[in-house]
């Protein structure tokens, strides 16, 4: 009886102990993040609506180098002599960016004064191309159509916004593969060549997406791209990008076909100038454009024209009327030792106005470029008739001229109105050689060739060991 | 399975081990102390073999029915030595039983593993407990973590400020992480891990301190100065505090416990006749120091305000001319003494009712506690209920439920930092002259001005901004034991536990929309509505078998265990924010701009553990267990962990060699064990951020990673010991060193700019070592019936370094400028150390001189008791030498004028000072201090006289007064150096900024038994 009794109870113990590994008290679900999506949740079998989140996503992020005054277009305007940027409650905006003497030299300042839209954010613009590559190659919920649509939007942003960082580092290099998954590995640094190779290949790569990306574009994309909503509008706009990649690599023949299968329009007038894509500003729950600013806007945080922009225009060019505003009084600054200046940054009528990302005057001039450069049988003639389509449009007459050399300063000369505060005159002149030939007279600071590596990496391949 | 099932099976088991006897006797007898012959009431009278209990009554007398016809009787009773006594049916009446107060506390019984104990004397750790008689019954503490100051060798406790309801930052043996995990240890109370966390309420994003998101869970970077949530429990519902303060005692706990863990068991019935206790204090909170203030004086203005010797200028002219108007109308006040040297009502009634018979026992307090502040209008309630019931539903099995509801309140108003808003007193006062008393007085129509020196008059910041915090909170424990089994020798029993702990806060913290600095906002008037619902819950179940082992050299027990634990938590907080408030208005609805902020965090933990305890007739006493932890806080959150543990202790007194009779414990141990520190909520997750662009929001790459190797953090600690017990205990000494290395620590790498993770990845990047001694001597000078004296020294030293970093050196600033000080982590540094200014040519890390360092040298406490005749005496010093801390609050004093010593005694000369921006000398304090932390003196009326008035109704009649912090001896300048600005930063530990002023407490009091 006492046996038989001892028994039972060890069965039921047994039982009881079994059955607490059974249940579900032992059973844990994965806890995955309530508060926000966490880039686990979008690895792993994304939904259309995930990945629909991602592309806005890098929509907000390309916008990032002009999301703030002291962003990367800015310093690069600086540097080109476009434009000062007076902000009286920092002086490095006028001793670092201007190079005035007793600054360091851009060349050797690991820790140069610039915000994150030079380096970090570019670089977190491209994680999150990234991380939208890995999202739709771990995803069953798309077709292969909607895959190739994301897939080819979210390498062209990558290219553009690798594009930054190289305009900083110029000789330096920079790191064009940075795993997302491993960012104890970011890969090598490339030089200048090679990086801008890297970025053609992966904008050639997004172009094959997208042709592969059927007739609709499964996604929304914001006001930014009206006019580029079926994959093959962004195709163009894809290889707009292409060719200017193509001339800073001077290979003028990919430049002129990429032109030819970009958006490019060779027609005249204000709104064929403007066609292109943009980075829109909407207000309310988003930011507002901060380059636009009112009539004799406060000088305490200004972008104002350099003068040299107004000493070398043309009369009548509409462009600067467009572009440049006289104040009623002339701007300054406590640390800027130049003159007063007289003119602000207008290009934007309202707070709510789209920034350019690149446009149709762009291409024709990047065009008219690559034909000079290229000079065969007709290039030249038809260079010249491309300045002059950019010409007629803001009410100047024809240049004439079938010397290489003079086509080729006239091309730039366009360049510095046509796209002036968007980042292009520095990387210009750099691109020709002709940094020395920006004006340094008015500030008596120095034109920088490219800002050294930033000490984070250096920091970091100091720790790896590299 | 469905639990319906698994109840089944269980009543099943308990059906089975029913049993009756047959053949019976009754024994009688009394039970008294040995040196008083006093009888002792509620004293506990076992028969292990029958499994039958009863409990002394009033008179000490007892009765209890025996099976069979001789049997062992086990009597205990708490804080005397158990006695064992064979009865049989012929000796079986008028038992005169004699029991010694056990003054080394070697009875007393210490947690070792999660279903079982042990006698104090065996215990191979340096388990410190605190018993209800030092928790509260000598002084009532506000709340528990209070009680521990002093009393504890290991532990460094510092407060958020002095305002009622506390705010502590409890660290046990050093430093337990650096920030990726909780610094705080963990608290079990009768079984449940509760919630310690310390809910904001938004006061720091008002007043502009600081802008810390909702998510910072540790208080680790907030200034709100909240309490801590332990301050909801009543320490007069306390029995026992133990504190396993490192992983060589905790290790059984497992991931949670790299801070240590402190168990709490609340108050249980007791057999026999209802006792009713009733008890009321009364008394008062004053400051306990005043800093003293500038005496302005015509010459003083015009040397504070006037730069330049070309006659007065027109803001010295406006000074001097409020000076006078303020000399002539004698509306010259000092503002530290108007706001701070005030009395704040301290109000406490407890009622308990406790008692029961052989089968249920049940033990039911009431309490309300009211606690005014120093400052107008801040305060702390707390109003408990708890019901503890336990039944023995047979002779094996019984089972225990513990129920507390309370509610607290806490009005803390507003002090510490802020920022251009007004909102803190403290701060505030900084700039205001004792001669603006009289402009920031109310108009006819009690409208207060506002004020010309700071961004808000003081008075009107005392009188309409509110800082309130509401917390209603369940806390329900059942423990249900079994035996099961007994196989000759051997038993085997169930020890399931399960409970959960609820808490519903809100807060509100509000500044009315006519307010100074409101006013010049685009949306006056702001308010923070806060709530926080949090619940906790556990569940464990462990099979125990006892057995003993015969053999040649004697008895061996041996206890094995082997379980399992379950740990959930669940929290949704939120924040609705308003600005530009309608006139009177704090309901959001009435705001003309809304933002809300949601937080929600969820945990599931699950543990095995097993362990194997022997005992050679206490004489060697050795254990081995292990924990095997999973936690959803782990990056991998399937994966489990192993927490290893052992232990030794020899009791060379209890071989048959030892012939030294004076020396009853000569003891020494070892123990060994790890535990785990899991990351708090959210760390893991490498979350995406959203961006807006259009009409549009996406979702932005994270700018923080995670190690894919990430591990949880583990601490290893050796401890060795010789505890000595001599005069059958008039004397003993505790001796302790413990190593206890950290290993594992989490921190974030600065990882290459390109990946664009601007935060960083967080991972296992360091380890450090926490270094001790803690020693404690115990005696007894004397011990007559009518004197006694006992007295107690503990002494303690802790030293921290970080003994590898595999990541580059960073630092932790204090504020945002390097001058206010900074700690480091680098290898060979202690991370409490103090860094700051300026670069001298000894220059470390980049131009930091090294000023000091938060942890003490040493700390000291020394207790006394003293009793004679029915007086009772009782003080505690508090003494802590040779840490640093860091005072910003003269800078703000400076820069008003108004410090104490800002112009030399009768002068206009400003007493010269270093820096105060070229050095942190100036800011860095020496924080040694001694502290009387408590003083009592209790008259208990004589039972005679008792009688005499009242017949048998009242038992005991006690009066008494009582004191906390009544002295403090410091050179450091400030209210206090035991507070922090930031709550539990666990290495920047004690920064003062415009604190709340901290004070001292006197109760008077009565109790009476019934």
């Amino acid at each position: 009886m006492k046996t038989l009794k001892k028994n039972i109870l060890l069965s039921v113990v047994v039982i009881l102990s079994m059955s607490f590994s059974a249940c579900e008290i032992v059973e844990v679900d994965v806890v995955q993040d309530p508060n926000r999506p966490t880039s686990q949740s979008v690895l792993n079998d994304a939904t259309p609506g995930q990945i629909q989140d991602l592309l806005t996503g890098l929509e907000n992020k390309n916008r990032d180098i002009i999301d703030l005054r002291s962003g990367a277009y800015s310093l690069m305007g600086v540097f080109g002599r476009e434009l000062y940027y007076f902000n009286s409650s920092d002086p490095n905006f006028i001793t670092a960016w201007i190079q005035l003497p007793g600054s360091v030299n851009a060349e050797d300042n690991s820790s140069f004064f610039v915000d994150a839209s030079m380096y970090e954010e570019p670089y977190q613009a491209v994680q999150l191309a990234n991380l939208t590559l890995g999202a739709v190659a771990n995803t069953n919920q798309l077709t292969e159509e909607a895959k190739s649509a994301a897939s080819g939007f979210a390498k062209t942003i990558k290219a553009f916004q690798l594009l930054i960082p190289l305009h900083g580092q110029y000789q330096n290099g920079i790191r064009t593969e940075i795993p997302f998954e491993d960012p104890f590995q970011p890969g090598p640094f490339r030089s200048y060549d090679e990086a801008l190779s890297d970025i053609r290949a992966i904008l050639d790569d997004g172009a094959a997406d997208l042709g592969a990306a059927g007739s609709t574009f499964p996604f929304v994309l914001t006001d930014g791209f009206d006019g580029f909503e079926t994959p093959a509008d962004l195709l163009e706009w894809n290889r707009a990008i292409a060719a200017r990649v193509a001339i800073y690599a001077e290979d003028w023949g990919a430049a002129i076909t990429a032109t030819d299968e970009s958006f490019m329009q060779l027609t005249e007038g204000e709104s064929s100038m403007n066609l292109g894509v943009y980075h829109t500003f909407n207000g309310g729950n988003d930011i507002l454009n901060p380059y636009f600013f009112t009539p004799t806007a406060d000088e305490n945080d200004l972008l104002v024209v350099h003068p040299s922009m107004l000493d070398d225009a043309e009369t009548n060019d509409q462009r600067v009327a467009n572009k440049f505003f006289q104040r009623a009084e002339a701007a300054t600054n406590p640390d800027f030792t130049g003159p007063a200046i007289a003119y602000q940054h207008a290009t934007f009528a309202s707070a709510t106005d789209d920034f350019p990302m690149i446009r149709n005057e762009e291409l024709i001039l990047i065009r008219a470029e690559a034909l000079a450069q290229r000079n065969q049988g007709t290039d030249l003639t038809n260079a010249v008739d491309a300045i002059n389509i950019v010409r007629n449009s803001w009410g100047l007459g024809n240049f004439i001229s079938l010397d290489q050399d003079a086509i080729i300063d006239q091309v730039l000369f366009e360049r510095r109105y046509s796209l002036w505060g968007e980042g292009h005159r520095w990387v210009d002149a750099r691109r020709y050689d002709r940094l020395n030939q920006i004006p340094t007279n008015v500030d008596g600071g120095r034109i920088p060739t490219q800002i050294a590596r930033p000490q984070g990496e250096i920091d970091w391949d100091e720790f790896t060991g590299n | 399975m469905p639990k319906k099932a698994t109840m089944f099976y269980l009543w099943v088991v308990l059906l089975l081990v029913a049993q009756s006897a047959v053949a019976q006797f009754t024994a009688e007898g009394t039970v008294t102390d040995a040196q008083t012959g006093d009888p002792l009431v509620g004293a506990n009278i076992y028969h292990q073999d029958s499994n039958r209990g009863t409990t002394t009554n009033v008179d000490g007398a007892f009765v209890i029915e025996l099976p069979g016809q001789s049997a062992t009787l086990r009597i205990t009773y708490i804080g005397y030595i158990t006695q064992s006594i064979e009865v049989s049916a012929e000796q079986s009446t008028d038992l005169q039983i004699e029991l010694t107060s056990d003054i080394a506390n070697l009875e007393e019984v210490v947690v070792t593993g999660l279903a079982s104990s042990v006698k104090r004397s065996n215990l191979a750790n340096a388990v410190s407990s605190i018993s209800a008689k030092d928790i509260s019954e000598k002084v009532a503490p506000p709340t528990i973590d209070r009680a521990m100051q002093g009393k504890i060798p290991g532990v460094e406790i510092m407060s958020t400020g002095g305002a009622p309801g506390g705010g502590f930052n409890v660290q046990l043996r050093g430093v337990s992480t650096l920030g990726a995990g909780s610094s705080q240890p963990l608290y079990i109370v009768d079984g449940v891990y509760i919630d310690n966390s310390a809910i904001r309420t938004g006061r720091s994003v008002v007043s502009g301190a600081t802008s810390a998101a909702l998510t910072d869970e540790d208080d680790a970077g907030v200034q709100d100065g909240v309490a801590n949530r332990l301050a909801d429990l009543n320490p007069e519902d306390i029995q026992s505090i133990e504190i396993l303060k490192g992983p060589s005692a905790a290790a059984i706990y497992g991931q949670r416990a790299n801070a240590g863990v402190i168990i709490i068991n609340t108050k249980q019935g007791a057999a026999g006749e209802t006792q009713v206790s009733f008890s009321q204090e009364v008394g008062f909170n004053s400051p306990l120091k005043l800093l003293g203030r500038t005496n302005w004086t015509e010459e003083r203005i015009i040397a504070f305000h006037d730069d330049a010797d070309e006659g007065l200028n027109a803001a010295t002219q406006l000074e001097l001319d409020r000076f006078r108007t303020a000399q002539e109308n004698g509306t010259i006040r000092d503002l530290e003494e108007v706001f701070f040297d005030n009395r704040g009502v301290i109000n406490k009634t407890q009622i308990s009712i406790s008692g029961g018979d052989a089968k249920t026992r049940f033990f039911v307090s009431g309490n309300i506690d009211n606690e005014d502040g120093i400052i107008t209008n801040t305060g702390f309630n707390r109003n408990s209920l708890r019901a503890n019931l336990s039944h023995s539903i047979s002779d094996r099995v019984s089972i225990t439920s513990n129920t507390n509801f309370v509610n607290t309140e806490s009005n803390r108003g507003f002090t510490g930092n802020q920022n251009n808003t007004g909102g803190s007193l403290t701060y505030n006062l900084a700039s205001h002259p004792n001669y603006a008393y009289g402009l920031l007085q109310p108009d006819q129509l009690g409208g207060y001005p506002d004020s010309p020196y700071f961004a808000e008059n003081p008075f009107r910041l005392v009188d309409v901004a509110t800082n309130d915090q509401d917390v209603n909170r369940l806390l329900q424990s059942v423990i249900l034991k079994a035996d099961l089994a007994t196989f000759g020798a051997s038993k085997l029993s169930l020890d399931a536990q399960g409970g959960f702990d609820f808490i519903d806060a809100n807060s509100i913290v509000h500044f009315p929309e006519f307010m100074q600095f409101q006013r010049s906002q685009s949306f006056p008037g702001i308010v923070v509505h806060g709530e926080n619902r949090s619940l906790n819950t556990n569940l464990q179940a462990f099979l125990v078998l006892n057995t003993d082992i015969k053999s040649g050299i004697g008895n061996i027990n041996l206890t094995s265990q082997a379980g399992w634990t379950r740990f959930t938590t669940d929290i949704a907080a939120s924040e609705i924010q308003g600005t530009g408030l309608l006139p009177g208005q704090t309901n959001t609805d009435n705001a003309a701009q809304i933002s809300t902020n949601q937080n929600f965090a969820n945990t599931t933990e699950v543990g095995f553990a097993a362990q194997q305890e022997a005992n050679w007739e206490d004489r060697i006493i050795a254990t081995i267990g292990a924990r095997f932890d999973r936690s959803t806080l782990n990056l991998d959150q399937e994966e489990y962990t192993l927490y290893p543990k052992a232990s030794l202790a020899i009791n060379w007194a209890n071989f048959d060699f030892w012939n030294i009779n004076d020396v009853n414990l000569f003891k020494l141990r070892a123990a060994y064990g790890e535990t785990g520190g899991v990351p708090l909520f959210g760390n893991t997750f490498t979350t995406l951020g959203t961006g807006p662009i259009g009409d549009r929001v996406g979702a932005i790459a994270p700018v923080a990673s995670v190690d894919s190797d990430l591990k949880p953090e583990r601490a290893k600690e050796i401890e060795l010991g010789l505890d000595l017990g001599l005069f059958d205990g008039r004397i003993s000494f505790e001796g302790t060193y413990y190593n206890k290395t950290v290993e594992d620590l989490i921190l974030d790498l600065e990882p290459s700019p390109s990946t664009g993770l601007t935060t960083g990845i967080t991972t296992n990047a360091a380890e450090l070592e926490n270094v001790g001694w803690e020693f404690g001597l115990s005696a007894s000078p004397i011990l007559s019936q009518n004197l006694s004296w006992n007295t107690n020294v503990l002494w303690w030293t802790n030293k921290s370094e970080i003994t590898e970093l595999v990541i580059p050196g960073q630092t932790n600033q204090a504020l945002g400028f390097i001058g206010f000080g900074a700690t480091r982590i680098e290898e060979g540094v202690s991370p409490t150390a103090i860094f700051g200014l300026p670069n001298t040519e000894e220059d470390q890390f980049g131009g930091l001189t090294k000023w000091g360092d938060f942890q003490p040298d040493f700390q000291m406490s020394w207790n006394n008791e003293f009793s004679y005749s029915n007086f009772a005496f009782n003080f505690l010093f508090h003494w802590s030498k040779g840490g640093e801390n860091l005072d910003l609050y003269q800078l703000l004093l400076d820069g008003g004028g108004n410090t104490d010593d800002y112009f030399r005694e009768g002068s206009t000369e400003v007493t010269p000072r270093p820096g105060p921006f070229s050095t942190t000398e100036y800011y860095i304090q020496d924080a040694s201090y001694i502290k009387l932390r408590e003083a009592s003196l209790y008259y208990t009326v004589p039972t005679a006289t008792l009688q005499e008035f009242f017949g048998g109704l009242v038992k005991r009649v006690r009066f008494g007064v009582s004191g906390t912090d009544l002295l403090m001896f410091t050179d450091f300048r400030g209210y206090d150096p035991e507070v922090n600005f930031e709550g539990r930063n666990t290495l920047i530990r004690s920064v003062s900024i415009a604190p709340y002023p901290s004070s001292k407490k006197l109760l008077f009091s009565i109790d009476l038994d019934f």
